[in-house]
């Protein structure tokens, strides 16, 4: 009786509030005015990234003297790595727009061998790149890792930290007696897939929402993970928002 | 790209139109006074439509901007807390009555929840008001189910003396 009696007051005080009265002309201004401001922000955060990524090989760097690498690229097995990497942004809110590869692209394929709901309603996946024939790849496809996100109806409502995940070990070594350095390759071929789930963080949901929220309903949910084309094949491409995805995604399912 | 534009216009401008009174006292109930629900209303607004979210309907976007609204009111408050610390008591400010709030039992009311810590008023807002549960609600202000019961049982407490003094005066 008495909670019926404080939510009875509580709609009565809200219902004298004058109608809201808002010019959505201004609104939209300050909204387009915001993204400005955040999408400056995030260049300057992805140079401060990209500076910190080099920086962190900085002292294998100076230690170059081939041909390639005064041309800033790292080679293993004909592909060209460029040596500072970009990423696309997919933060919150963002959908996941071409170009995409697909799962599948050249020898490799990206595959989801389980998606499992933890007892905590966080998302955990298994991943895997395959290939078709013999090849090296980077191990840790990229100093970018693989990453994971949750999407609902193509959107991005949750994702990984987007700080990097550093390996333990530099992405490249100096080449005992030559000063070279030699990208830290792993073999791929039919029967040893390289296994990407390490490198993939419990995603967080997006600001506002909580897995509670994300699992009221799985409509439109998917586990999605993207790998960087150009890391994983190499390619002259800088540009992140020209950086081919690998892309392969799973229904989340209650 | 000018079709995006429109889109995300569009659904703002429904979400304004059909929802937008509903934020306005959602905000009022968190932090008693009209102008501040407005300003409440219109920068969760902002930063909820500052990031794309191209697939949004207004069913989703509306939770969705009441959290933004309740995390900055919070925040605010801290914020002026550290700042009431800094600066030499004042006197408070005389609270304009609102005309609208005619009656006696509106005025108790509204005073009494003003007594309350804005997490006190925020639980009694979200538990009787948005009806949400108490882990709902300890998902929305990031605390346990435990401090939301003791913030509730506090809140009621208050209450309880204003409608029980309301009742002795009629």
């Amino acid at each position: 009786m008495e909670q019926q009696l404080i939510k009875q007051e509580l709609d009565q005080l809200a219902g004298v509030v004058e109608p809201l009265n808002l010019e959505v002309e201004h609104l939209s201004k300050r909204v387009i005015a915001r993204r400005r401001r955040r999408k400056a922000g995030a260049v300057v955060g992805a140079l401060v990234l990209v500076g910190g990524a080099s920086a962190g090989y900085g002292h294998l760097a100076s230690a170059r003297n081939s041909a390639d690498a005064a041309a800033g690229r790292n080679q293993v097995g004909g592909a060209v790595w460029p040596d500072q990497m970009q990423r696309r942004d997919l933060s919150c809110g963002k959908s996941i727009d071409p170009p995409i590869v697909g799962a599948d692209h050249g020898p490799f394929s990206l595959v989801i061998t389980k998606v499992s709901r933890g007892s905590d309603d966080t998302v955990q996946v298994s991943a895997a790149i395959t290939s078709k024939t013999a090849v090296r790849i980077p191990d840790r496809p990229g100093p970018t890792n693989p990453r994971l996100l949750i999407t609902r109806n193509g959107v991005v409502v949750a994702g990984q930290d987007p700080k990097l995940v550093m390996s333990p070990r530099p992405l490249t070594t100096v080449s005992p007696g030559h000063g070279d350095l030699v990208l830290r390759t792993v073999h791929v071929d039919p029967a040893h897939p390289y296994l990407i789930s390490p490198w993939l963080a419990s995603p967080n949901p997006c600001a506002g929402l909580t897995w509670a929220q994300l699992w009221a309903s799985d409509a439109g949910l998917q586990a999605v993970i993207v790998v960087s084309a150009n890391e994983l094949i190499g390619s002259r491409q800088m540009p992140p928002d020209t950086d081919p995805l690998f892309l392969a995604q799973a229904p989340l399912k209650q | 790209m000018g079709g995006l534009v429109a889109r995300w216009r569009e659904v703002m401008d429904e979400l304004v139109h059909s929802r937008g009174t509903a934020l306005k006292r959602y905000g009022y109930l968190l932090c008693g006074d009209e102008a501040g629900a407005t300003d409440l209303v219109q920068e969760a607004l902002v930063r909820t439509f500052a990031r794309p979210r191209l697939n949004w309907t207004v069913a989703e976007l509306e939770p969705y901007v009441k959290r933004v609204m309740l995390n900055n009111h919070l925040d605010n408050y801290r914020k002026k807390g550290r700042w009431r610390r800094l600066l030499p008591r004042l006197a408070e400010p005389e609270t304009a009555t609102d005309p609208a709030i005619a009656s006696i039992d509106r005025l108790a009311v509204f005073a009494a929840l003003r007594l309350l810590s804005p997490q006190q008023r925020a639980c009694l807002v979200l538990r009787y008001y948005e009806d949400l549960q108490v882990a709902e609600i300890a998902d929305q202000l990031g605390c346990s189910q435990g401090a939301v019961k003791r913030h509730l049982n506090v809140a009621i407490t208050r209450l309880r003396v204003t409608f029980s003094v309301t009742t002795v005066e009629g």
